[in-house]
Parts: C-alpha cells; sequence; structure tokens
C-alpha cells in the first residue's frame, strides 16, 4: 500500500508539473521513451525471473491452481469486452488492454500510453488503481458471498503483494499460496497480454 | 509487439540464471521501482499538460470504473462457480 501512495504521488506531482506546463520530457513519441520503456520491461523480467516466490510457487503447481488466473483472465477480458458494447468512447481492443492490467496500474498504464496513447493510458491507471481499491475494500464481502477464490479473482494481478494481507485475512492461509500463484501469474502475464492486445 | 516480448522474456532467462545472487536481484528491483516512479513522473506531466485529457477528467474516470468494475464482476463471478464445483467441497 505504501508502494502504491509512493508511485502515485510521483504521477500526481507530474501532472501538477503539467498543468503549470513545466515539461522536462514528453513520454510519448519521443525515442528515449521507448527505450527506456524496453529497459523496464528488461529489468522486469530479471525480476520476475529471480524472484524466489515464483521458483516456490512452481513446485505447488496443479490443474485446479492454475485455474484460478485463468479465470481471472477470462473473466477479465469477457467483462471488460461486454462493457465496451455500451461505451461509445472506447471499442473492444481499448476495453481488453485495460482489463488485461489485471490491477497492475503502473505497467499497464505506461504500455498504453505509450503504444496506443495518453488519454487511454490515463483510462487505465484509473481502472486498474479502482481494481486494486475495490478489492481491498470489497474483500470481505466477496469472501462471505462469493467464495473464497472471489477476492483473489478480484486482486487480479495485486493479489500476489498489495491485496495480500487483507485477502490471507478473510479467505485463510490455506488459500494465500493461491492468491499469490495467480497474481505471479498474472503480473507476469501483463506486459505481454497488453501489448499484444493494444499493438 | 515482437520486440517486447523478446526483451523481457531475455530479461526473465537472466533472472532465472542469476536468482541465486540476490544482491543484483534486489537492486534490479529498486531500479525497477525507481524507473516506474520516474516514467508515471512524465506520464503525469503530459496528461497534466494535455488539455483534452484533464477537460475530460470526469468522463475518463467514468469509463475507468465501469472497466474496472466489469472486469471485477467478469472474474468474481467465473471465482466463484470455479470454487463451487471444483474447490469447496475439498478438504
Amino acid at each position: 500500500m505504501k508502494s502504491s501512495l509512493i508511485i502515485l504521488m510521483f504521477f500526481v506531482i507530474g501532472i501538477i508539473f503539467g498543468l503549470l506546463n513545466i515539461i522536462p520530457l514528453k513520454i510519448v513519441n519521443s525515442n528515449i521513451s521507448t527505450y527506456s520503456l524496453y529497459l523496464l520491461m528488461f529489468l522486469v523480467g530479471i525480476g520476475v525471473g529471480g524472484d524466489r516466490k515464483t521458483w516456490k510457487i512452481l513446485k505447488e503447481i496443479n490443474i485446479k491452481i492454475l485455474l484460478v488466473p485463468f479465470i481471472v483472465i477470462v473473466g477479465s477480458l469477457l467483462g471488460t469486452a461486454v462493457l465496451s458494447l455500451f461505451l461509445k468512447d472506447i471499442n473492444i481492443k481499448e476495453a481488453l488492454a485495460v482489463g488485461a492490467g489485471f490491477g497492475y496500474y503502473s505497467l499497464s498504464s505506461i504500455i498504453i500510453t505509450k503504444f496506443h496513447g495518453e488519454t487511454l493510458g490515463v483510462v487505465a491507471l484509473i481502472a486498474n488503481l479502482i481494481r486494486e481499491i475495490t478489492t481491498i475494500l470489497l474483500t470481505p464481502l466477496l469472501a462471505k458471498y462469493f467464495g473464497k477464490l472471489a477476492p483473489i479473482a478480484s486482486g487480479g494481478a495485486t493479489s500476489m503483494d498489495t491485496t495480500l494481507p487483507i485477502i490471507t485475512k478473510f479467505v485463510g492461509k490455506e488459500y494465500a499460496i493461491i492468491s499469490v500463484f495467480s497474481g505471479v501469474v498474472l503480473t507476469i502475464l501483463v506486459p505481454f497480454l497488453v501489448t499484444f492486445i493494444i499493438k | 509487439m515482437f520486440d517486447v516480448i523478446v526483451i523481457m522474456s531475455i530479461g526473465i532467462l537472466i533472472g532465472t540464471l542469476i536468482h541465486k545472487n540476490k544482491n543484483t536481484i534486489q537492486l534490479v528491483e529498486r531500479f525497477v521501482t525507481y524507473a516506474i516512479w520516474l516514467l508515471l513522473f512524465f506520464m503525469g506531466t503530459s496528461i497534466g499538460a494535455n488539455e483534452i485529457i484533464i477537460k475530460n477528467i470526469g468522463t475518463l474516470g467514468l469509463q475507468a470504473l465501469l472497466l474496472s468494475l466489469s472486469a471485477i464482476i467478469g472474474s468474481v463471478f467465473l471465482a466463484y462457480l470455479l470454487y463451487r464445483f471444483f474447490f469447496k467441497n475439498e478438504k
């Protein structure tokens, strides 16, 4: 949670700078931003590959656990696809790209801004941030009425870190491992899926 | 698209190879955090200067809220079914 606040703080300070017309570097349409995004994704890759959590979790895999991140992907994409039919400003591709952030707002919004545009990037950032906050707020209700996998599904990629404490509290320790697993898988898939959909 | 996938896959491969070197991984992760701060800061500056976005922030926020809720509802619905039919009666 604290790290999310710091990220947001940088974003908000950036907006204030922009409003005051102090713009040190344009992220869109500049080569620097393309290369810095590549560098970021390379480093994210190293972090993922080198994470001990990723390795521990691989030993726990069975078909049933594998289904959890799978239904989060299908559910998120299906939900946003259906919604896009009712939104006049957002087409299905754009809706799917936002949905494929699974709550990982920093990376998904950076990728969408770069490959599609600032407007959808902002939507992705807000939407995926709301997903994280909603999960934190609704976990008790979700767990009670929709079963122990519901908060994990709602958390998406965040179920491995920011929303893990509250999820564990309400679904029990035996589901914590599923929560981490689902979050890890989705976190790895976000950059691939979002890029694949939007580019 | 291909470039991004290749670059990240190479990263994952290198991460796998050096995962025992905790200090390097930690350093990389800290660098990722700083890079995200920086990129979001720059994203903020160009959004703040983008009058179309600032003018329409209410609409964009509403779209974001709806997209977020539809993604949550979709995945929670499937999670409910999965739990009911595959997980509930275990143990």
